[in-house]
């Protein structure tokens, strides 16, 4: 995991990468908590710009932990430490990495569930759905690059493993395709998804957890069930990934 | 790209932050490795395998395979499955439309495969009947799948077969209603294959639905012999039409074939034909403790026999041959004409053969009995107003009419009525005019407050009263003329006194149509359904565990709030109950021992008949087609009621008092009779009015008493194809019923 590794100029990278994908659900966390929209923005920008300006992934047991849990327990301590030394100024000094959008955040906020999750729960399924969302985008942008948008559009039905046999036939033809042309063009898609989902999913991971572990965890997120890995106490990082 | 609302494999609400518009927790789920797919929790029958594995077979193009067929012209594919596929095809030279099957085997290097798969395609090839599915052809060629990325080449094993055009006996039994008639022409068909096939030696093995093949003229063919030998067992098969992956059904294995023993013989054949045949009949398979069929859809009782003893666990007491069982469907057969029961509401006059499958394979019979016009006018609640009015009415006409008719005018009456004449004139005047006074006031009031659908609950009362006064100074009347020993009857005393009778009745009538309207409108008067199961019913939760649940009111989306209530509250009349009864709860007798009348524990059992006819303002049933069907239909149940001992004998001991307690009249009349005449020891009047009085209150008694256990009776509030729902039962037996662990039903193997 390039991040983990924090002499490397691609730890940088890879750590800008995650932040910038996964903010909202810190936003989201920070909202629910009980701050304002504009002090929740503030917040996370702040403590995205001290992330990426001192070198916090040297905490010791960084390799093995799940970045997402990790991810959530320094920002908590962030918060604790804020809340002593309220200021409302934004930090970073000028070493802005990239800014967030408030009114975007703040629209998503309103649709999250509004009864009694607790905010990590809702940080947690908040992570599983960014990082779906993700994944999704990052697919319909390389279809997009080779030109087959509509496909995509029409073949991502499919990639629930729904396998609706009289749509096939329609769709083919829709997009001016033989059937069996695209029953192939599903099961590469397929392919391409579990792949870009791997990928997405090991990289937030450390060296001893599985995949499907963490898928497992996600999906149990989502429904809010079953919070097995969440550091609660920001004192213990590292004890229990 | 649809909008969807609900996630089309596992159901759950999509939310709108749902990624792509696509269910978040499936799109996880397709990022499990292999291994863990296999085992992914909570999937159930609705994650079926659609991605091509590596390792599992998946069918080549039909172009690819032309090259290897060259005297066939492939048509399309029509089938596929886990071990192989099914093509549509064409003979060129014959020009005949023939199938063709592959098959690719486990293990690619596996020498005795094709050892094994020459010696069944012989076999198979030298079976010729015109039940069994013909083959033409068999071999094996080599292809090289490049498409399907697979990239080695392998060996296909394929067989060239008769082409069925029709639909297998799977899709018969899901989409058409399969009527006694055309089971009775199908089995003995399928019969003579295997009879054949035994006589050569031959054991299917695999009969099932979809081995079974009905084509557009009605002719039935079996597929696939032997071949359940040739696949190693492996947990998917395919069949010749349809086109998604069933699980290995072993459900129609015999016992013997399970248990994987060696003494499999022709006789397993015969037990898989048993539970066709019971599934084709009853739509269910036979698992556990099953109901004859008879028990369960209206057919000839003799099929039971040939049923169950088709399906007898041990060989030996099976049918030893298949072809007794073809003569003993014959017989009934034969015969069925005249065994139809009368309500079946057949489309067509001689009983259909066949080939009338397909006509039918669309519509549904629909069965049930006409609604019967008098008893939807007899539940009409203003009903009996509108029938105490007119009682009424006559009666005073007879008494009142008659008298100017008799006597010639009303001067005349009066004048008679300020003379002092007889005594018994002036009785008669008194006693007619009083009756008559009270049947007028009875219909004035009746009329005057309308008739209104919620009838007020004194009308039954006023009914009586009113009707009872009027009998008792018409009875005075007549006890005098007895006691003058005069024995003129005059007729309009004695119309009147058959009004004032059939008042009586009516008013019991409408006491209890009051009673049973006062229950349902404190139903309706609950409708709260609490929030918590609102949530949970819009939530993310599975599907299954919900309809699993006991008590209909916590099914998802589908129960209208208006009519449920929460199960168990007791009513605000009486203490009394209802409670909901699953078919599976009636019909494994697992209802809890406790007495379901009076709540105390309970050993026995009394087997009631329920009849149920809806009236016009409550017909049970949840959806609007539901609720049309069970308009048209009376139904019946049997229910075994767990009783106690005191009440075992409470419903015969309602129909004896019912139909004998008017007898008491005459004790209580002579009662009445020797009371007067102790108190006035002259003969006269006195003692025939105390003989009148003491016959009223029996006759009013005896009404009360049959209201009183007619309002107590446990009955059935409706009954739908599912449920049952019995009112009035003691609170205790709800209670337990209610917490009682449900029995899951038996998953279908397709899936929901």
């Amino acid at each position: 995991m390039a991040a983990g590794d924090p002499d490397c100029d691609d730890a940088r990278q890879a750590l800008t990468y995650l932040c910038e994908t996964y903010w909202y659900p810190l936003y989201a966390y920070v909202r629910r908590r009980g701050h304002s929209a504009e002090d929740s923005a503030d917040l996370t920008q702040a403590f995205f710009a001290r992330l990426l300006e001192k070198p916090f992934l040297q905490s010791a047991d960084r390799e093995r932990g799940r970045f997402r849990s990790f991810l959530l327990t320094i920002f908590k301590r962030y918060l604790s430490n804020e809340n002593d030394r309220r200021q409302a100024q934004k930090r970073g000094g000028g070493l802005k990495h990239f800014s967030i959008d408030v009114e975007a955040g703040e629209k998503r906020y309103r649709f999250e569930p509004t009864d009694d999750w607790t905010p990590e729960k809702l940080y947690e399924r908040r992570w599983a759905l960014t990082l779906l969302d993700h994944v999704m985008a990052r697919l319909e942008q390389e279809y997009a690059d080779k030109n087959k948008g509509p496909l995509f559009e029409q073949c991502k039905l499919y990639l629930t493993g729904s396998d609706d046999a009289a749509a096939y036939s329609e769709i083919a033809g829709r997009l001016e395709m033989s059937e069996s042309a695209l029953r192939v063009a599903v099961h590469r898609i397929r392919g391409r998804y579990r792949e870009l989902l791997n990928q997405e999913v090991s990289q937030t991971l450390g060296q001893q957890e599985t995949v499907d572990d963490e898928l497992e965890y996600l999906r149990s997120a989502i429904r809010g069930q079953n919070m097995r890995n969440v550091v609660t106490d920001p004192k213990k990082i590292g004890s229990k990934g | 790209m649809i909008d969807l609302t609900d996630c089309p494999v596992c159901g759950c609400e999509l939310l709108p932050d749902s990624p792509a518009g696509l269910c978040p927790d499936c799109l996880l789920k397709q990022g499990f490795s292999d291994r863990s797919r296999a085992a992914a929790p909570g999937d159930g029958s609705a994650f079926a395998q659609t991605t091509p594995q590596p390792g599992r077979f998946i069918p080549p193009e039909p172009e690819h395979l032309a090259a290897h067929f060259s005297n066939l012209e492939i048509l399309e594919r029509i089938g596929h499955g886990g071990m192989g596929a099914v093509y549509k095809a064409r003979q060129i030279k014959l020009d005949r439309p023939v199938a063709l099957k592959i098959m690719r085997p486990e293990s690619s290097d596996d020498p005795t495969f094709a050892e094994r798969f020459n010696r069944e395609a012989r076999t198979l090839a030298r079976l010729n009947h015109p039940n069994i599915v013909a083959v033409h052809d068999f071999g094996d060629v080599t292809i090289s799948q490049t498409e399907a990325e697979d990239g080695k080449p392998c060996i296909l094993y394929y067989f060239v077969m008769e082409y069925i055009d029709g639909a297998n006996l799977r899709q018969l039994i899901q989409t058409a209603d399969i009527q006694q008639e055309q089971a009775l022409a199908i089995i003995p068909q399928v019969c003579d294959a295997l009879q054949y096939a035994h006589d050569e030696n031959v054991v299917h093995r695999d009969i099932k639905p979809e081995n079974i093949l009905v084509d557009k003229l009605g002719r039935v063919k079996i597929a696939d012999f032997g071949l359940a030998k040739l696949a190693a067992p492996s947990p998917e098969d395919f069949t010749l039409t349809g086109t998604h992956q069933v699980m290995g059904t072993p459900s129609y294995m015999a016992p013997e074939q399970m248990s994987g023993s060696r003494l499999v013989d022709h006789r397993a054949d015969i037990y898989s034909l048993g539970v066709v045949f019971y599934e084709m009949l009853t739509g269910e398979l036979p698992m556990g403790h099953f109901e004859p069929p008879s028990k369960k859809v209206a057919i000839d009782g003799r099929l039971d026999e040939i049923v169950l003893r088709s399906l007898a666990s041990e060989p030996e007491r099976r049918y030893q041959q298949v072809s007794e069982i073809s003569s003993q469907v014959n017989v009934v057969r034969g015969n069925a004409a005249y065994s139809q029961p009368a309500s079946f509401d057949s489309v067509s006059e001689h009983w259909p053969g066949p080939s009338t499958i397909f006509e039918n394979a669309v519509d549904r019979v629909v069965d049930g009995v006409r609604p019967s016009r008098l008893r939807r006018v007899l539940g009409h609640a203003a009903t009996p107003s509108v029938l105490a009015i007119l009682l009424s009415l006559c009666g005073v006409a007879t008494l009142f009419i008659s008298w100017g008719v008799n006597y010639g005018g009303a001067q005349y009456i009066e004048r008679r009525l300020f003379q002092q004449h007889s005594h018994i004139h002036a009785i008669d005047h008194v006693c007619g005019s009083a009756a008559g006074v009270i049947l007028f006031a009875l219909a004035l009031l009746l009329i005057a407050t309308g008739q209104s659908r919620r009838p007020p609950k004194w009308r039954p009362w006023v009914i009586i009263g009113g009707a009872t006064a009027a009998l008792a100074f018409l009875a005075t009347y007549y006890a005098e003329v007895f006691a003058r020993g005069g024995w003129q009857i005059d007729g309009s005393f004695f119309a009147a006194l058959a009004m004032g009778t059939g008042l009586m009745l009516v008013g019991a009538w409408d006491m209890r149509l009051l009673l049973s309207m006062n229950e349902k409108s404190a139903q309706q008067i609950k409708r709260h359904v609490p929030l918590s199961d609102l949530v949970a019913g819009a939530g993310i939760a599975h599907r299954d565990g919900d309809s699993a649940l006991y008590g209909a009111d916590f099914r998802r989306s589908d129960t209208p709030i208006s009519h449920e209530r929460q199960q168990g509250t007791p009513l605000t009349a009486g203490g009394r109950d209802w409670v909901t009864l699953t078919k599976d709860q009636v019909e494994n007798d697992s209802l809890p021992a406790i007495c379901i009348v009076c709540g105390k524990p309970a050993s026995q059992c009394a087997n009631k008949t329920f009849s149920f006819s809806p009236d016009w303002f409550h017909l049970p049933g949840k959806t609007w087609a539901d609720k049309f069907s069970s308009a048209f239909s009376e139904r019946e149940i049997r229910v075994a009621c767990p009783v106690c001992a005191r009440h075992r004998s409470y419903w015969s001991r309602l129909v004896w008092v019912a139909s004998t307690g008017w007898l008491s009249i005459v004790p209580l009349g002579l009662v009445g009779y020797i009371v007067a005449w102790e108190a006035y020891p002259r003969h006269g009047g006195p003692q025939a009015a105390g003989a009148a009085i003491g016959a009223s209150v029996a006759l009013t008694l005896w009404i009360g008493s049959i209201i009183y256990l007619a309002s107590n009776r446990i009955r059935a509030e409706s009954i739908t194809n599912d449920e049952i729902r019995l009112t009035r039962v003691s609170p205790q037996f709800a209670r337990a019923v209610r917490e009682q662990p449900t029995v899951k039903e038996a998953a279908t193997p397709d899936g929901a």
